[in-house]
């Protein structure tokens, strides 16, 4: 009879357990499902706007830019691959890194736009990073040549989910952009001032 | 060949394992500032950045003057099929170091691939012409096994001709030569020039294969070799983790304290 009781307890104690931890299990749940539903609902979109031949190439850029402004949260990821030197900038120079850095996203990637020969994204699940950040993990599945994953970092903001990374084959860009940033203004002479005249150099090469 | 200079073979891979784990010693960060330096550490350790950006421009030119034109030529002349033979050809001879490799980190499943793909491919694919096996083993050498093991990467170098590799790398890259069976084989059948021949086809392979994208990283760069630097080592750690995704290898993005960090797992 003893260890049936003790049984018994166990089940209850386990019951209480369950129903206690249930709410924060269900709410990292949520956050999964939101950045996952997030992501799903722009690949879609994404793919469609790149497969639709009726639009021309320069409203395709239109909409890239639109997607860029509202679904990247532009300002975290301009400060994060500014890193360490983003303290030591002033406020103006940092809202001009924000604006050029924003337009040279623009056109480092509105070109990738017109390679597009139909390919497919293929979302496949989330996992959580913390209590605010999930990785939705993407597949791009190509008609020659093995699939390529592509992870999604998605943010929880004020303003609802936000894409701050996107991670290639396990290659960061935003990672990548730092660490190239970081070389440029550590540079003897050049500073957060050069760096915003660099990327302006770039932006006017790139769109000749 | 005699047992003399197959002794002097496991000497010199010796000695590289050794001058590996003294220079990795070196190269521990230091913790001056404490977080700071940390930090930069993870993201990019090159105490030889002036002579490493010197042998980058040498290695670009070098690239300009005749790698990249005779891979523009190869991918012209030759056609895709037989481009693709070639690239499964040379896979398929790495196929025996790939396993070793594998038994050396653990990986069994792993090395189970590598010996089905190679006796697939070697008899059903003509020699490795063909991949019949279609495994998609991933590339595994001795700078990936000393990760496993431990060994800290050591400082970031760009080696004359080879270009980028970490000095753990660099050293795993000879100790690969000196363990690969291929080449044994081919000594013992006293094929000449046969690594220089085999090193040559990879290069090629590999350039020819990547015109685009790197043509690609340049134009969209404001430096070139901080891009590569970031990139190649990014791409070295995904490799050491088979490209599993690893949270751990992300940066923290939240400035405000006002989330936890990044769960380590």
């Amino acid at each position: 009879m003893f260890t049936r009781r003790k049984f018994f307890q166990g089940t209850l104690i386990a019951a209480a357990m369950a129903v206690l931890f249930q709410p924060s299990a269900f709410a990292v749940q949520a956050k999964e499902q939101a950045a996952l539903a997030m992501v799903k609902s722009i690949g879609d979109e994404a793919v469609a706007t790149l497969a639709d031949k009726s639009l021309s190439e320069t409203q395709k850029q239109d909409r890239f830019e639109k997607f860029l402004d509202s679904s990247f949260d532009m300002k975290r990821i301009g400060r994060f691959v500014l890193g360490q030197y983003w303290r030591d900038a002033s406020e103006t120079e940092q809202t001009q890194f924000l604006k050029v850095f924003r337009d040279y996203m623009v056109t480092s990637y509105a070109e990738k736009i017109g390679s597009y020969s139909g390919e497919n994204l293929e979302i496949k699940d989330a996992t959580s990073l913390n209590d605010k950040e999930s990785l939705v993990h993407s597949l791009i599945t190509r008609p020659n040549g093995p699939p390529i994953k592509l992870d999604w970092r998605v943010r929880k903001t004020n303003d609802g989910e936000k894409i701050v990374d996107v991670i290639i084959e396990g290659i960061s860009m935003a990672q990548t952009h730092r660490s190239e940033f970081a070389s440029v203004v550590s540079q003897p002479g050049v500073g957060v001032e050069g760096l915003i005249n660099k990327l302006k150099e770039q932006i006017k090469t790139a769109s000749n | 060949m005699g047992l003399r200079s197959k002794s002097s073979y496991l000497k010199a891979g010796l000695t590289a394992i050794a001058l590996l784990v003294t220079v990795s010693g070196c190269a521990t960060p230091q913790q001056k500032d404490g977080k700071a330096v940390a930090v930069m550490y993870n993201e990019v350790y090159d105490p030889l950045e002036p002579m490493n950006r010197y042998f980058f421009d040498v290695n670009y030119a070098l690239d300009a003057l005749f790698l990249k034109p005779v891979a523009e030529m190869y991918r012209g002349v030759v056609p895709a099929p037989v481009r693709d033979s070639v690239t499964n050809f040379l896979t398929n001879l790495s196929q025996p170091i790939y396993l070793i490799n594998n038994v050396l980190q653990g990986d069994l499943d792993g090395a189970g691939d590598n010996m089905g793909a190679f006796f697939t491919n070697t008899f059903l694919g003509v020699g490795g012409l063909f991949d019949v096996a279609k495994l998609n083993t991933p590339v595994e050498d001795m700078g990936q096994t000393f990760a496993k093991w431990g060994i800290q990467e050591g400082p970031y170098l760009v080696v004359p001709l080879f270009g980028p590799r970490t000095t753990r790398a660099a050293v795993g890259g000879i100790a690969d030569y000196y363990l690969d069976p291929i080449n044994y084989a081919a000594k013992e059948n006293d094929i000449e020039h046969a690594g220089l021949i085999r090193t040559a086809a990879h290069g090629l392979d590999q350039r020819s294969r990547s015109i685009e994208a790197l043509d690609e990283i340049e134009k969209n760069s404001i430096d070139f070799y901080a891009a590569i630097r970031s990139l190649y080592r990014q791409n070295r750690n995904n490799m050491i983790l088979n490209g599993a995704s690893n949270s751990t290898q992300l940066p923290d993005m939240s400035f405000d304290d006002d989330d936890e960090p990044v769960k380590k797992d």
